[in-house]
């Protein structure tokens, strides 16, 4: 008897430390998430965005100082939170990096070929799409994600992102929800926050696009989806295909009503 | 009223937009991805488990979760033969009577035991393979480790 009272306790004790352990381990993770938020270089890519934005470009030449991104031409204040929405111009749902496309193609002329061509950047050469991307959310520092959910596209385009999260696909037999479907899961330092439930959606898409410590990278929506998908092993999809931005819209609308605090800092 | 509110309650209950069969997904997939290196458009059409699970959020009904287990162990074909190779059992010298994980095998490897093998003493493991014949089970654990 004594000797099961023991073994009760001990095993008690054991779960106590671990538990323990686990507490202080997601406190250190938490302690560091706060220093590299501290002087973020994501400054400095809001910096060359700025010039980006300003710079005439294509055969037309000229810069993206009007293109409208929901709030009127060249309106930069609030738009990025107000992202994704639906375009009358383009006929369809647009997130950030898709609207810029398109003003790129339209506006500046250019092909959609050229305007694609990295839209990826490495560590020692930023994307034009990154840098752009961290000086128009930016501008939408303080204020409340509130993406677009009235239109009967902008309905369809967050049931079709709902969708695309829980289908299973590929060689490894991988949906969103197999790595952000649980509570309390967590890979090597990173959580696998559960996004389609808005406690976790709002934190994290309240700070992208986001620059990347571990590979000092600024990094953006548009790449977290190809990336994840790159992860579940499928082929690859489009850049600002209907895919992309249906998840991204899921994924903000889930975020509805969270102050907007990017760009952030990732580990 | 009972019935209004019943009703109103259904609709309540509905997703807030129809979402799109598993069926649809797949052909906006097709349409939305590219092939990249040795992930092919093939990648994207789903399997029956895959539907049942993409159907059911995961969670499909036990009978059915059982029967879908089932088939994909028949799936499952096991390597003929000795699984762990003919390696002795390893002991770490370093921390004696501990157990070695399968995967600190291979950095310890010249540490392990060489059995008593009057053969093997004094030389270096890559020159003494360790094998079944060579170290039997009766010489694990033994006491001499291998010249490093």
């Amino acid at each position: 008897m004594r000797a099961l009272a023991f073994a009760v306790a001990l095993t008690a004790a054991l779960a106590g430390a671990r538990t323990a352990q686990a507490q202080d381990a997601s406190k250190e993770i938490q302690r560091y998430r706060q220093m590299i938020s501290e002087g973020s270089p994501a400054e400095l890519f809001e910096l060359e965005g700025e010039a980006l934005w300003k710079k005439p470009q294509g055969p037309k030449s000229v810069s993206l100082e009007k293109c409208d991104l929901g709030r009127g031409p060249g309106v930069l204040k609030g738009a990025y939170a107000r992202l994704p929405r639906y375009f009358k111009d383009a006929e369809r749902v647009m997130d950030l990096e898709t609207r810029l496309l398109y003003c790129m193609t339209t506006l500046q002329g250019r092909s959609p070929e050229e305007a694609t061509k990295r839209v990826f950047g490495t560590a020692d050469n930023p994307s034009e799409m990154e840098s752009l991307s961290a000086y128009i959310a930016a501008q939408s520092r303080g204020m409340k994600l509130d993406p677009g959910l009235a239109h009967p596209k902008e309905k369809e385009s967050v049931a079709l992102g709902r969708a695309l999260y829980f289908h299973r696909a590929g060689a490894w037999d991988f949906s969103c929800a197999s790595c952000h479907g649980e509570e309390g899961k967590r890979i090597r330092m990173q959580d696998l926050p559960v996004l389609y439930k808005p406690e976790y959606a709002r934190p994290i898409v309240a700070t992208w696009p986001a620059y990347r410590v571990s590979t000092s990278q600024f990094v953006t929506l548009q790449w977290r989806m190809n990336d994840c998908y790159r992860q579940m092993r499928t082929p690859e999809p489009n850049f600002g295909s209907e895919t992309t931005v249906a998840l991204i819209h899921f994924l903000t609308a889930t975020a509805k009503g969270e102050t907007y605090r990017g760009p952030g800092s990732k580990r | 009223m009972k019935t209004w509110g019943a009703a109103l309650a259904a609709l309540l209950a509905l997703p807030a937009w129809a979402e799109p069969t598993p069926a649809d997904v797949q052909k906006i997939m097709q349409r939305d991805f590219h092939p990249h290196g040795q992930a092919a458009m093939e990648r994207l059409a789903q399997d029956g488990v895959q539907r049942v699970c993409t159907e059911t959020r995961d969670k499909p009904p036990a009978e059915v979760a059982k029967a879908l287990e089932a088939d994909q162990m028949k799936t499952i074909a096991f390597p003929a033969g000795n699984l762990i190779g003919n390696i002795a059992v390893p002991v770490d010298h370093r921390h004696p009577g501990a157990r070695v994980g399968r995967l600190q095998v291979l950095n310890i490897i010249p540490e392990i035991h060489r059995g008593d093998d009057p053969a093997s003493q004094g030389r270096h493991p890559d020159e003494f393979p360790v094998t079944a014949e060579r170290c039997p089970a009766r010489c694990a654990p033994c006491s001499r480790p291998g010249r490093r």
